[in-house]
């Protein structure tokens, strides 16, 4: 699988390929609203293990979740050493001791440095929260036609031009994914040395360049294209009828994060001291759980 | 149907006017070729016609643009979509749903057609274009000869009148250029629509269009049949058009008429010259020296892949040698050129490249890309020859950037130059390495005549002073005339190595590669004369010496 084929939607049949643009966007926003509200490690572990469950649905190759554990345990692990390490917050309690704070020069001038274990928690939380949202986007973008989203935001009433702008990011990703590479594989062609044709990392900086001119020409092909082809007749479009079963389950989705944030918002305000007596059982729920 | 009636247009922050007073009837059923040198508003034209100017740039419009007397400047980009159909030059560019039928029923879904009859249309407008039956099918799954059908596709059911195609045949093989060309044919004679092609390769296109038009500077120096055109502007240069090679014979050997047509030419030469058939053997080109690479039953399976791409290859390329590798799309050209460049590692076999392996002296060759925009980082043209070649001598380089016609460009930002300055400037980098050995994949694609001489000249002075070109094009002219031999690739194995006149004479070869026949060879076999692939083994044959011509 090439580089370009990593980026490109999915061909075939499964079953979130087949939902409607609204409803994976719906899906997409309100996995980030709990994402967001719920600070509780075992519950955003759970919420992350179902968006890796809606990858088995959606039949993600092999290739593909290889290239998503990797980006998964990179940022989690970035996100846990570097709180483990760096945790400024009170109380910590040291598990660790990397430098001792009477280590000659670099402990004076660190204080010592330790892993500490809130700092692991912290991260872990941090990590898990852009891994769901890493997760779930890579399933709306590997498995989407930018047409399907492009109906979904029209739908919505957002103005053609924004949504076109929205979508053409998902629809050149591929595109750019591949031609990355290509600028890479240019850049070491044109350099004069052995180390030069071997490495990628000194050809990194060069890249934006023709990346970016070769994206601007791009967009505004596709946006003549589209443009000539109608695309900006919004009101001539048919209304295309959000299917019942998937509107009724956002309906209940939208209500589990209302619900969610509700207990949260709750929560926090009796921390505050606006204490109502009878939310006990949801300020516990809330504790436990969020 | 259309007539444009003294148009100029400046883009904005330009002094210079793009398009100068530029008057033009286009009318129905026509199929009508606009070429010119790169840079002289052919695109400027199109957007033009196809209405996308006005909105776009903010530049100073003047004149008419009328269709039946109505002034079409008014209309808007969609309703400008149902009179003009644009396909633009690259279709990975103007794509935009992940399905066949998806991409082609866009436009009648924005104007709010019925699901079921754009199922319908979907089917047979996919039909007209030869892809019946790949409704379903992701369009990343197809060729770049599917893709462009697509394209087709995409803009053909919205049924509109004119038909505008900007370079649509640059990246396909011979063959893929045939069909695609015959398509265009049949909807302009069936369905009546009116097709208008930009494009470089007039010498290859001229039997399709009867009208052409020739643009330079801006303005539009000649309009008409495309068989008068050989007469008024075909052998001025500065012009860019590329001359059918019978013309360019008609011409050379004075014939009382410039024609395309080789029976005519073998008429009119049968009539109008003394033919020998004995005379003038075809000199072997370039001399066997040092080898700068050697391939040794080299093979190349892609991680994941069933089959080899490359199967046990051997060739051996010496100093000095300009040798073509031809084939059609997917026969491993490009593979053997990532291989010698270090790109790739080689499944099994040996590659001695400089006298050692090609990790160690990968560094010594240049190697053009088909794609050149990539490898441009400079904001000059100048840094840009001067990346990574700080030592190389300045009035060298000078001299390098006349050749290649950059002198005037210096100052200029590389990406915003022509395709073909474009290309130049890449070559005039790698050059100034002074590489050893020079790979150039498709080095003449999308340039006009003077540019493709330009760059003929540098390969020429280039392997006289030692250096070693191997380059890869479906162009039969350019490497009957320039290459000393020719690899023939198909499926992954070099069905023959030998001279351009050994290789490009042999139809069953051609035929294997997906090569067009060259002209000159069916000119040589009528005349019955030995087998000729270029201009010059013909005129050792024919002389232009009958009484009362010369």
């Amino acid at each position: 699988m090439s580089v370009r084929q990593l980026w490109e939607g999915a061909e075939g049949d499964n079953v979130i390929m087949h939902l409607d643009g609204r409803s994976k966007l719906f899906v997409l926003f309100s996995i980030a609203i709990l994402a967001i509200t719920i600070d509780n490690p075992r519950t955003l572990f759970l919420l992350f293990s179902g968006t890796l469950l809606l990858h088995f649905a959606a039949r993600t190759s092999i290739y593909k979740w290889q290239v998503m554990a990797v980006l998964l345990l990179l940022g989690l692990w970035g996100s846990m050493v570097s709180q483990a390490l760096f945790f400024a917050q009170t109380p910590r309690t040291p598990i660790f001791m990397l430098i001792s704070p009477d280590f000659p020069i670099l402990g004076p001038l660190t204080n010592g440095l330790f892993i500490y274990q809130e700092g692991i928690l912290y991260g872990a939380i941090q990590g898990l929260r852009s891994s769901i949202m890493l997760s779930m986007g890579l399933l709306i973008c590997w498995n989407s036609d930018p047409r399907q989203l492009l109906k979904a935001l029209m739908a919505w009433h957002l103005s053609p031009q924004v949504a076109f702008m929205l979508v053409t990011a998902l629809r050149f990703l591929p595109v750019l994914a591949a031609e990355a590479s290509e600028v890479i594989t240019a850049l070491r062609l044109r350099s004069n040395s052995k180390v030069g044709r071997q490495s990628i990392c000194r050809h990194l900086p060069y890249v934006v360049n023709p990346l970016l001119a070769r994206c601007l020409r791009r967009a505004q092909t596709l946006a003549l294209s589209v443009v000539s082809r109608g695309f900006f007749l919004a009101e001539n479009r048919k209304k295309v009828v959000w299917p019942m079963k998937e509107f009724s389950s956002c309906l209940v989705l939208a209500l589990v994060v209302m619900v969610t944030v509700g207990s949260k918002l709750a929560y926090l305000a009796s921390e505050q001291g606006f204490y109502v007596g009878f939310l006990r059982y949801l300020y516990d729920w809330t504790k436990l759980y969020l | 149907m259309l007539t444009i009636k003294n148009v100029s247009y400046c883009y904005a922050g330009r002094n210079i006017p793009t398009l100068k007073n530029i008057s033009i009837d286009i009318n129905k059923r026509e199929m009508i070729l606009i070429a010119g040198r790169t840079g002289c508003g052919k695109s400027t034209l199109i957007k033009v016609i196809n209405g996308l100017l006005l909105g776009n740039g903010g530049g100073q419009f003047s004149g008419e643009v009328t269709s039946k007397g109505f002034n079409i400047l008014t209309l808007t980009p969609e309703e400008m979509g149902l009179l003009v159909g644009t396909v633009y030059q690259s279709p990975d560019d103007q794509l935009f749903a992940m399905t066949v039928e998806d991409e082609v029923g866009f436009v009648l879904e924005n104007h709010g057609i019925a699901s079921e009859i754009i199922k319908a249309e979907v089917t047979s407008t996919l039909k007209r274009v030869g892809l019946a039956g790949f409704e379903k099918r992701s369009i990343h799954a197809l060729s770049g000869g599917q893709r462009q059908r697509l394209a087709l596709a995409s803009v053909l059911i919205n049924k509109p009148q004119i038909l505008i195609l900007d370079e649509p045949v640059s990246q396909m093989n011979p063959v893929g250029v045939k069909e695609f060309l015959g398509l265009l044919k049949e909807l302009n004679e069936v369905d009546g629509i009116t097709i208008i092609v930009v494009e470089h390769r007039v010498h290859e296109l001229a039997k399709y269009f009867p009208r052409l038009v020739v643009m330079y500077e801006g303005g539009i120096i000649y309009d008409g049949d495309i068989n008068q055109a050989w007469y008024k502007v075909g052998d001025e240069i500065k012009y860019g058009l590329r001359e059918p090679q019978n013309v360019k014979l008609c011409r050379k050997l004075a014939l009382s008429k410039l024609t395309n047509e080789s029976d005519e030419v073998i008429s009119l030469i049968r009539n109008e010259c003394c033919i020998d058939i004995i005379k003038g053997e075809c000199e072997a080109k370039g001399a066997v020296s040092k080898a700068v690479l050697v391939a040794k039953n080299i093979s190349y399976c892609y991680p994941g892949a069933k089959e080899n791409t490359l199967h046990n290859v051997n060739f051996t390329l010496s100093q000095g040698e300009t040798v073509a590798v031809m084939g059609y799309n997917g026969a491993g050209k490009s593979t053997l050129f990532n291989l010698i460049a270090g790109l790739t590692n080689l499944t099994s076999g040996e590659l001695t490249l400089l006298g050692g392996t090609v990790a160690d002296n990968a560094h010594k060759l240049g190697f053009l890309r088909q794609d050149p925009d990539l490898m441009l980082l400079a904001d000059t043209v100048t840094r840009e020859i001067h990346w990574h070649n700080k030592n190389a001598d300045e009035s060298q380089i000078m001299e390098l950037m006349k050749r290649l016609d950059l002198s005037d460009k210096a100052k200029d930002f590389p990406l915003a130059l022509s395709k073909g300055q474009r290309l130049r400037v890449v070559l005039a980098a790698l050059l100034a390495r002074q590489p050893k050995l020079l790979l150039l994949d498709e080095p003449t694609t999308g340039q006009d005549q003077q540019s493709m001489l330009d760059i003929k000249n540098i390969i020429s002075e280039y392997t006289t002073s030692g250096g070693t070109v191997l380059f890869c094009t479906h162009d039969v002219e350019l490497a009957a005339e320039i290459a000393d031999r020719v690899f023939l690739m198909v499926k992954g194995t070099l069905l023959k190595i030998g001279t351009p006149q050994e290789v490009l004479s042999q139809k069953n070869l051609l035929l294997a590669g997906g090569l067009s026949l060259p002209p000159m060879l069916r000119i040589s076999e009528g005349l019955k004369i030995q087998k000729c692939v270029t201009l010059e083994e013909v005129t050792r044959h024919v002389s232009k010496t009958t009484v009362g011509r010369c």
